[in-house]
């Protein structure tokens, strides 16, 4: 009687301690955000401050996003952007990953391995030549969104790693089944491979809805000098120049706190799907 | 341990897990020079193949129209019409339309843009005087008529020889149709109508329609610029040469030739590459490895059983994925400035009298960089993780534990195997990924301190020192040769990484 | 069967074609304009697009609304909140899709103009600029005797901002040590952005008498410069700045936002006034930088002094180019200016602004006027020297002691050196003069040795046309060790100095009356400053050096 109440003693100073470690990890993890959320709280001045707390609390920040900036402006651009993309890469990769899981074919391997050496440059090595050509197409400045949208999805294909994986893991016996009941590649796509997908499809849509949001690079190359075509993240870091900064800082903070939030409802919405795609395709590479 | 690189395969079954590693190491290096003997083997027949494959197109292309019959010889020169004149018209008209859309193409624009590629004899922007008057001033102006535009030039002159191979591939296409409805119909086989082209669409061939678009996407958006970079890297497109004002023009190898002239500091940037190189890998090691057994700690921290709200543990740890990184990063580097948050706190509490110099001091900013990125790249590695050990077979630890194995003789013996099995290919790729991680670099640092010369910092990764040459120096010849160096870079290592680790080739080994 | 081959394949072709048909479209359009001169007849068609930073976007938009009205036109203006900064970047990226009439600082003027982003101003624009503005505006603006922009503004230059109830004493800031001493007694610190700001960094530099004046040709590209900050000079300006950045109560910034974080003195521009304002109130102060001392004497801080400027880019319709020029003209004259000083303060080039009560007592504005006595105006230095000088305060910081060693110190100015030898487009094809002499022979073998005459670099004598000609140059050779001395190589390539490399066949070059002939081409002489006259022809070169 005496080995069992041990371990279970022994169990719970070890859950103790983890209990300890992750509440100290969540502090360390959550101290940024807070601090954000505080400092878009701050009226009594806008620039950076060496305390934490707001001196004067109010949401005069918020009212000056809305109403004096092109925020909402920019906030459309991003979520028309991360929509569109939401869908088309999806659909790049779901196709992509599944011709090169469930389908065998000639060349099937050289494909890979072409796309793995072109993963291997540098990503934007060729940001200036995009940006001829999407001039050239008219898809810059004013039309930098929809060159946006062409430009993230159109080689999306290349990021089949994690859904590919995923479908890899979906037995091949079910497939086979299916082709002896006298199905065709199509249909098993449709109705046996597409119904077992939930969580690699969710996974992909919720990456791609949310890389619009953060890329300032690419976005910065494509608008430069349209303010109307600007995304979320190139607006609000337009923000931080050295004669803006003491200006704006609390309102970049309000700015960022309405970034985070869609996206963090989201996210904890779908986390699991989130999980179960991710450990599904990750892990194979 | 030379011996090791002899040993037997039974010899090495007997050997433990860590020597089992080192052995594969010393193999594969033991193996480079056959490996490189077999790859100039491999390079040679490949030729010869290729050369074979070539010649015997040609001998097929002529036995076609030796054997063909009045269709098939005109098809030689009208595509599609032997399609068209055995019924097949949907190919036909196809084959024929896209005929008819490359003569014209190339008649008009093809060789205008191809001829144009050499960068000679171009017409350069001139301006013309002026004078208007506005408001009772009469005003000079110089206008500015813009001449030809090198980068244009190449951008189309590539992608009008794209469509000159495309074309050939075409037309052998439709050579190859008309030698296989000659030879169906005289064996008296049907030939196929457009309609069961498009079922086998959705059956046998379903691949092609499956890859059709994303290969597409990948062919215009990645490999033809990738082909312009490269082509840029013997161009002198800079600052003085920006089209179209100032054309650039080919200079051969002068731009490697500036990266490999170590010198007396005139013109060689090889020293900047090769410290910034250094730290590059150094950072992707520490950022990689950190990342992902602290990650893994995290994850069997909340998957322990008798911990509760690990949704919320999780959901907590999610956020830094959920809020973008230039807003959180952004804020993170300034709480660590010299008169940042941090150090304001430490000295008002009294415990430091000066600021830490958190981002100034080389070393330290490179220490803080690599901190920062555990907890930016933690939650992705708890969630990936999270998957894995649930996916651990229980029984495994169950059979350990009546063997009398501790946790830790447990995490050892059983988790961290698995684990680096399973995740193998995970681990090379966010290697590589980390090589060109420019978010955390950039947002954090910015790569400052800037103690060296050439624009680079201490912090900077090559990735991130590439882009401010692009971006803020308009450098871009000398991007591209670093764009490029460090695809090298990151190619050899992958090579290396991939012949040490087995897991990776056997690609069915989970289906 | 293989027809999905044939279909893969004709969409690639027919999206590649399709790129290129548009391609041709717009090839086509660039060689459309060849307009007459004459009088704008309609200004309806006009539209003009303009780029100013994001504060002054709401001025700037009613100001070109006034400009329509006082002139009668009817120009479409669209005004986009772009920075000064970046305003040239995305200019020179692409300059077709750039502004028509844009801000910028003036360092970016010689880059703008040598990727052809400014257009030269009317003749009988710039007699009114040059009427109207002060002197180093008008400098400002100018490439090679060519007026190509617009002054905007004189206040891009920095001075001190301070917090009078924590420098109670004024006379700590005339001197480094005490104001050090007087920040760690208050507990505050010192903010100036030393370690990652050549512009800053300058500042120690120009006050023990260095310079870096770089020179360019009418397309504004760089053809030769004089740069002394490796020299004796440049270490104890080192020395200053050392003193400071590891003295403890540095921080590294130019964000009057300081003051609210512990903060007590501020070295920034008027572009931060109202922030400091904001933060302290009645406390503000300004001042003329301090001075540091070395080995007892005393040097008083330099700066830049600088302007905004306002630019047209070159235009294919004459029309519009005119309006865009009368428009630039307008924004910068003496009523925008004095509405951009009344609304933004920003500090005016033009001289019946300045002469305004209000501007003579702008406190900034009063202490950036006291400190530019001491400023050097700022010049055109090629994009990449930024990058270069910004490594000194960096390196210096990473010393880490307040007080280094002149060796430590030497190394980082020979780092600089190194790198802004490598600023020089490599392309230039002339000669210049180096000098350093280790025992009895030179030294060319490594990155130490032809670059760095001690205490004066490098003198590029001729002008980068060739290796053929005549040309003089003064040049001030130091000694190492008692011996002193010069040679004459290729530039950018120092190795090839003696006449076996040339190719051109002299058999080594003739001093004048002074100094004794050393190997190669080699001039030994003693210390001090020398006019040099070098004579390249066809088949032999000659060299005459006589005491300056």
């Amino acid at each position: 009687m005496k080995q069992p109440s041990s371990i279970k003693r022994s169990r719970m100073v070890a859950n103790a301690a983890i209990y300890v470690l992750l509440t100290v990890i969540s502090v360390v993890w959550l101290i940024p955000f807070v601090f954000i959320l505080l400092q878009s709280f701050r009226v009594e001045n806008t620039w950076q401050v060496g305390y934490v707390l707001p001196k004067e609390w109010g949401i005069d920040n918020y009212t000056k996003l809305f109403t004096d900036t092109s925020f909402l402006k920019w906030y459309g651009n991003t979520l028309i952007i991360a929509c569109a993309n939401a869908v088309l890469q999806t659909l790049m990769v779901m196709l992509m990953s599944y011709g090169l899981s469930r389908l065998r074919f000639k060349g099937r391997k050289l494909l890979m391995n072409i796309m793995l050496i072109l993963g291997m440059f540098p990503g934007f090595l060729t940001m200036i030549i995009l940006y001829w050509v999407l001039k050239d197409l008219g898809l810059t400045q004013e039309g930098a969104i929809p060159g946006l949208i062409l430009v993230y999805f159109a080689s999306s294909g290349m990021g089949y790693y994690v859904s590919k994986g995923f479908f890899d893991t979906i037995p091949k016996s079910l497939d086979e089944a299916a082709r002896v009941d006298g199905a065709t590649r199509f249909q098993v796509l449709y109705k046996v491979t597409l119904p077992l997908s939930k969580p690699i499809i969710i996974y992909t849509v919720l990456t791609a809805f949310m890389a619009p949001w953060a890329d300032y690079i690419f976005a910065s190359y494509v608008a430069f000098g349209t303010s109307s075509g600007y995304n979320v993240a190139v607006g609000l870091y337009s923000w931080l120049t050295k004669d803006m900064i003491n200006n704006y800082f609390t309102t970049f903070c309000a700015g960022g706190v309405c970034v985070a939030i869609p996206i963090t409802v989201l996210f904890m919405l779908l986390q699991k799907y989130y999980v179960e795609g991710v450990t599904g395709g990750a892990v194979k590479g | 341990m030379a011996s090791l690189t002899k040993i037997s395969d039974l010899e090495y079954l007997k050997l433990n897990k860590f020597q089992k590693i080192i052995c594969c190491i010393l193999r594969f290096f033991v193996s480079i020079p056959t490996k490189f003997a077999n790859l100039f083997k491999k390079i040679g027949r490949g030729f010869k193949t290729a050369g074979l494959a070539v010649a015997n197109e040609f001998k097929d292309i002529c036995l076609t129209f030796v054997n063909g019959d009045w269709k098939t010889r005109i098809s030689f020169v009208i595509m599609g019409f032997g399609s068209i004149a055995r019924g097949q018209i949907m190919r036909g008209i196809l084959f024929f339309l896209f005929e008819v859309v490359f003569i014209v193409y190339t008649a008009l624009y093809g060789v205008y843009w191809i001829g144009k590629l050499t960068f000679k004899d171009l017409t350069p922007t001139s301006t013309q005087m002026a004078v208007t008057t506005v408001a009772g001033i009469d005003i000079e102006t110089e206008t500015v008529v813009y001449g030809d535009n090198t980068l244009q030039i190449m951008i189309y002159g590539v992608l009008s020889i794209l469509f000159i191979i495309c074309f050939i591939y075409t037309w052998r296409l439709n050579i190859k149709q008309n030698k296989l409805g000659q030879q169906y119909l005289k064996s008296g086989k049907k030939l196929k109508k457009a309609k069961d082209d498009l079922k086998s669409l959705l059956d046998d061939q379903f691949h092609k329609t499956v890859l059709a678009l994303p290969v597409l996407g990948i062919v215009i958006f990645t490999v033809v610029p990738i082909i312009l970079m490269i082509m840029v890297a013997f161009t002198n497109y800079d600052y003085n040469h920006t089209p179209p004002t100032n054309l650039f023009e080919w200079v051969g190898l002068d731009n490697f030739n500036q990266l490999v002239t170590w010198d007396n500091g005139t013109t060689g940037f090889a020293a900047t590459f090769g410290e910034l190189l250094c730290w590059t890998l150094i950072w992707a090691f520490f950022a990689t490895f950190t990342n992902y057994f602290l990650g893994m700690l995290v994850a069997m921290a909340i998957n322990k059983k008798g911990i509760k709200l690990k949704k919320m543990w999780r959901g907590i740890l999610v956020l830094t994925i959920a809020v973008p990184q230039f807003v959180s990063l952004l804020y993170v580097s300034k709480m660590f400035a010299d008169n940042g948050l941090i150090n304001n706190k430490l000295m008002d509490m009294g415990i430091i009298s000066q600021a830490i110099p958190f981002w100034t001091n080389p070393t330290m900013a490179r220490v803080m960089v690599i901190l920062i990125n555990i907890w930016v790249g933690i939650p992705y590695l708890m969630l990936i993780t999270t998957g894995v050990l649930m996916n651990i077979p229980a029984d495994l630890y169950e059979s350990a534990r009546i063997d009398g194995a501790n946790p830790v003789q447990q995490y050892f013996k059983i988790t961290l195997p698995y684990m680096l099995f399973v995740t193998g290919p995970y681990l090379l790729t966010s290697f590589t990924a980390n090589m060109n991680n420019f978010n955390v670099i950039y947002l954090l640092t910015g790569g400052a301190p800037y103690t060296l010369t050439d624009g680079a910092g201490k912090t900077d990764l090559l990735i991130t020192w590439l882009y401010r040459l692009t971006v803020t120096n308009n450098q871009y010849n000398l991007a591209a040769v670093i764009g490029i160096m460090v695809f090298i870079v990151v190619a050899l290592i992958s090579l290396v990484v991939y012949n040490v680790m087995p897991s990776i080739k056997n690609e069915e080994d989970f289906q | 069967m293989r027809n999905i081959q044939k279909r893969i394949a004709a969409l690639t072709a027919a999206s590649a074609m399709a790129f290129s048909f548009v391609g041709c479209g717009s090839a086509d359009t660039t060689s459309d304009t060849d307009s007459s001169s004459g009088d704008a007849a309609s200004t309806d068609s006009i539209s003009i697009t303009v780029w100013c930073s994001e504060n002054a976007v709401d001025l700037t938009t009613t100001q070109l609304a006034n400009y329509n009205t006082e002139n009668g036109t009817n120009i479409a203006f669209t005004v986009e909140p772009v920075g000064e900064g970046e305003a040239a970047t995305n200019m020179v990226t692409d300059v077709t899709a750039g502004a028509d009439v844009f801000c910028f600082a003036q360092d970016q003027l010689a880059r703008l103009v040598q990727a052809g982003a400014l257009t030269a101003v009317s003749s009988s624009i710039a007699d009114t600029i040059t009427a109207e503005n002060d002197a180093g505006a008008v400098a400002a603006a100018t490439v090679n005797d060519t007026i190509y922009a617009f002054p905007l503004t004189s206040d891009n230059g920095y001075f001190v901002y301070y917090d009078k109830s924590v420098i109670t004493d004024e006379s700590v800031l005339e001197d480094q040590t005490a104001l050090i001493e007087a920040c760690k007694t208050a507990g505050k610190n010192i903010s100036f952005e030393l370690t990652d700001s050549g512009w800053y960094d300058a500042a120690y530099f120009f006050a023990t008498g260095c310079v870096s004046d770089w020179e360019t040709d009418t397309d504004g590209n760089f053809t030769n410069y004089v740069d002394t900050f490796c020299s004796d000079n440049g270490v104890i300006a080192a020395k200053g700045i050392a003193e400071l950045v590891n003295s403890g109560v540095f921080v590294n910034s130019s964000s009057a936002a300081d003051f609210s974080s512990g903060s007590a003195v501020v070295v920034s521009g008027t572009w931060e006034y109202d922030t400091a304002a904001g933060a302290l109130g009645d406390n503000l102060a300004c001042a003329k930088l301090w001075s540091f001392t070395v080995d007892g004497t005393s040097y008083q801080l330099g700066s830049y002094s600088g302007n905004k400027l306002i630019g047209v880019k070159p235009q294919t319709d004459a029309t519009k180019a005119a309006y865009c020029q009368s428009v630039a003209q307008y924004l910068t004259g003496e009523k925008c200016q004095q509405e951009r000083f009344d609304a933004l303060a920003w500090g005016p080039s033009n001289l019946n602004v300045q002469a305004t009560e209000a501007v003579q007592q702008n406190l900034a504005l009063a202490a950036l006027a006291e400190q530019n006595a001491y400023a050097t105006p700022q010049g055109q230095y090629p994009n990449a020297w930024w990058d270069v000088s910004k490594a000194i305060g960096a390196s210096i910081q990473a010393l880490g002691t307040a007080s280094p060693s002149d060796s430590d110190l030497q190394s980082i100015l020979d780092a600089y050196q190194e790198g802004i030898n490598a600023i020089m487009n490599p392309s230039f094809v002339g000669w210049v003069a180096v000098g350093d002499l280790v025992g009895a022979s030179w030294d060319t073998t490594g990155g130490e040795g032809a670059e760095d005459v001690a205490g004066s670099g490098k003198y590029v004598i001729s002008d980068g046309s060739g290796l053929v000609g005549t040309w003089e140059a003064d040049i001030e050779i130091d000694s190492i060790d008692g011996d002193a001395g010069f040679r004459v190589v290729l530039y950018n390539d120092w190795s090839a100095g003696s006449y076996d490399d040339t190719g051109i066949g002299f058999s080594y070059l003739t001093e004048g009356s002074v100094g004794t002939e050393g190997n190669d081409n080699n001039v030994v002489l003693d210390a001090g400053t020398y006019h040099i006259i070098l004579e390249v022809t066809e088949d032999s070169a000659s060299l005459t050096v006589s005491a300056a």
